[in-house]
């Protein structure tokens, strides 16, 4: 080696990025002018950086829209299949219940105009979207054991005024967190799970202004399979997956525990 | 009347204009679009979730990059690579407009190209360096690996790009 070999790749790649220290540049300064093979491997690893970065820079234009809109407050324009849904901080009772806010266009409080006459979103809708957002990940850290769960089920119980405890265990779903959403200025309760194929599924639940009673229902929302009913005043959505029938079922299991 | 909180309402507010660089940095760890895609959205709903440990005043960028990283490390590889959703990066790659055949790229898609296909350490390396402009410290940190590490992903992965685009190297001089 006839090159100076006290100087590493890591030296020179330093150097080329402006970020080797004072004496480090001027040592390699003053070798450069006397040792033709330092050059040589200087301008090995010159490459063409800047050129990469305006390849990247051209590839950040073909990101595709935010899934989540940026309109935190009530009612915002609504573009259809955007929910501005906020997730409750990690559940500690009714401080963080309350510190949530759906914002959404249905309502008609609130300071903001809607500039479009789009067709509102229902809450079930607005939930939809917001579980399609989910993938395996959002929920893999999440894995309370059966006290914690009930606990966390029993204040959503309190928040919501109906006992959702019993939604805990249904088979085949495996019960991952309960938190408080807003929705229009109304909780939203949102109960979520995993199916055995590992997706991520919810139960939805919010208070009607009337007593309405309707049977399981169901839909695909989002390209979600789904199922709904409306009981005792409340209105229920079960989402996720793609089993239209598993959903049925499970939605029939969950009606009959709560 | 809920009302969100001032932190989650910096948060929120903040992501809209970071989130094609969140994206284009997510898409550079998973190495492929749909789990990048995918792993961009996972970070927007944890920073939300965690928004009450944003530090106003500080970069959100970096924070909501910091938590993209940990979710692919923590959660999201595994199962990415286990699908093979790791594994053909360049394939699956249509990173440059093809119309406009300039000579500037023309070899941002080859260097793109190659830097696609390095190991996934180099790569994120090199995108948060060369492309997002951090420092080496700050590259350190939001990896939460040494500068001394970073030092020597760079450098390798200067090396093999070099290798690799000798030819286009010898076309320049």
């Amino acid at each position: 080696m006839t090159d100076a070999p006290h100087f590493t790749d890591e030296d020179l790649t330093a150097f080329l990025d402006g970020e080797a220290d004072d004496a480090l540049v001027k040592a390699i300064e003053t070798a450069l002018g006397s040792d033709p093979a330092l050059n040589d491997r200087l301008a090995a690893l010159d490459v063409p950086m800047g050129a990469l970065k305006s390849g990247l820079d051209a590839f950040m234009d073909q990101a595709p829209a935010m899934p989540l809109i940026d309109v935190p407050t009530i009612n915002p324009a609504v573009e259809p299949n955007i929910v501005a849904m906020a997730p409750a901080r990690r559940w500690g009772g009714l401080a963080a219940a309350a510190a949530v806010v759906f914002a959404f266009g249905l309502g008609a409080f609130g300071g903001y105009s809607i500039d479009k006459p789009e067709k509102p979103l229902t809450w079930m809708q607005a939930a939809a979207s917001y579980q399609a957002l989910y993938v395996p990940t959002t929920l893999a850290i999440a894995s309370p054991d059966a006290a914690s769960g009930q606990a966390q089920l029993a204040n959503v119980s309190d928040v919501v005024g109906q006992d959702l405890t019993g939604v805990q265990a249904i088979d085949g779903l495996d019960f991952k967190r309960a938190q408080v959403l807003g929705y229009n200025g109304k909780p939203l309760i949102q109960i979520a799970y995993v199916n055995g194929a590992g997706e991520p599924m919810a139960l939805c639940v919010i208070k009607l202004d009337s007593a309405t009673e309707e049977a399981v229902e169901t839909r695909t929302m989002n390209g979600l399979a789904a199922a709904s009913w409306k009981a005792d005043g409340y209105a229920y959505l079960l989402i996720g997956g793609s089993d239209q029938a598993a959903v049925q079922s499970w939605a029939e299991a969950a009606k009959t525990s709560i | 009347m809920l009302r969100l909180s001032d932190h989650e309402k910096t948060v929120r507010d903040g992501l809209p204009a970071i989130y094609p660089r969140l994206w284009r940095y997510c898409v550079s760890l998973a190495g492929n679009r749909d789990t990048g895609g995918d792993l961009a959205q996972a970070a927007m709903v944890k920073a939300i979730e965690k928004a009450d440990q944003f530090q106003a005043g500080t970069h959100l960028d970096r924070w909501v990059f910091r938590i993209a990283q940990r979710t692919w490390l923590n959660d999201l590889r595994a199962n990415a690579v286990r699908r093979g959703g790791g594994l053909v990066p360049v394939e699956d790659f249509d990173l440059i407009d093809e119309k406009p055949s300039t000579e500037t790229n023309i070899l941002a898609a080859e260097v793109l190209r190659f830097v696609m296909a390095l190991p996934e350490a180099q790569r994120v390396s090199v995108v948060l360096v060369y492309v997002e402009g951090y420092s080496y410290k700050e590259a350190a940190e939001m990896l939460e690996i040494p500068i001394g590490t970073i030092m020597s992903r760079l450098a390798a992965a200067r090396k093999t790009i070099a290798a690799r685009t000798s030819d286009i190297e010898g076309e320049k001089t």
